[in-house]
């Protein structure tokens, strides 16, 4: 694998190299990010792991948080995507180990671009947690029930009122 | 009594760490078939030694796939 990576530096020129340009078949280069950079402005020293910035006017929504998580879960390849439901536990009913459910999160990370720790992704149990957690992260709580508060706050203070009455 | 020991807990969690590294360099990849390469390298490395018991062993192991990782990572910054 290195000895590759030593071709192509002999090859080139120069160590700045763009993104997106003619480059030989088993190249590696790094994914384009939502942000556009201007190649002219570039630094030699360019940073190699850029960081990215998600755009703000993302507007995340349940169905979009859930067809988006049920696309990554159908794209991997040990699912069977006919097997695949809301409530289809990852080890019991799919067959899935820890190692692929810490892959799972990896795509799931590269997709939503954010970062779920190992302490997150060990309580994933089914796609349903997932969504959850994703919404609870995002704060999106539409296809939460609201609770109405006043109704029952009513009916407490009312049962309050009269067990204080007839004490 | 259960074999498995706190520190066998630990050394479990630092080879899922490790795999989770390597799961997100890979994704930083952009070519697909480079991407599936170290991804069958990464499962059959860890598939094949899941059934070690030994403590120093598997630290061993997690050593030898962090040097791994970190090769691929050099490889990476080199070609980009």
């Amino acid at each position: 694998m290195l000895s590759s990576t030593f071709r192509l530096l002999t090859r080139t020129s120069s160590f700045i190299r763009p993104v997106i340009g003619s480059l030989p078949r088993r190249s590696l280069f790094l994914k384009p990010t939502l942000v556009s950079f201007n190649e002219k402005h570039r630094q030699p020293s360019m940073i190699i792991n850029h960081i990215p910035v998600r755009q703000s006017h993302v507007h995340y929504t349940y169905p979009m948080i859930e067809s988006r998580v049920m696309l990554v879960l159908r794209l991997f390849d040990k699912i069977d995507g006919n097997a695949l439901q809301l409530d289809s536990k990852f080890a019991q009913d799919l067959g899935l180990d820890s190692l692929d459910i810490v892959e799972i999160t990896a795509a799931l990370e590269d997709e939503f671009w954010t970062e779920i720790p190992d302490v997150d992704s060990d309580h994933f149990v089914t796609p349903r947690h997932i969504i959850q957690y994703l919404c609870d992260k995002y704060d999106v709580y539409e296809h939460v029930e609201p609770v109405s508060a006043g109704k029952e706050y009513m009916e407490e203070a009312k049962a309050a009122a009269e067990r204080a009455h007839h004490h | 009594m259960n074999q498995f020991s706190l520190k066998h807990f630990i050394v479990r969690s630092q080879a899922l760490a490790l795999y989770r590294d390597i799961m997100r360099t890979m994704m930083k990849i952009e070519d697909q078939d480079y991407r599936k390469e170290i991804r069958e390298w990464a499962r059959s490395e860890f598939h094949r030694n899941r059934t070690l018991r030994d403590l120093g062993e598997i630290r061993t192991q997690v050593a030898l796939g962090r040097r791994s990782l970190n090769e691929l990572k050099l490889a990476m910054r080199m070609a980009s």
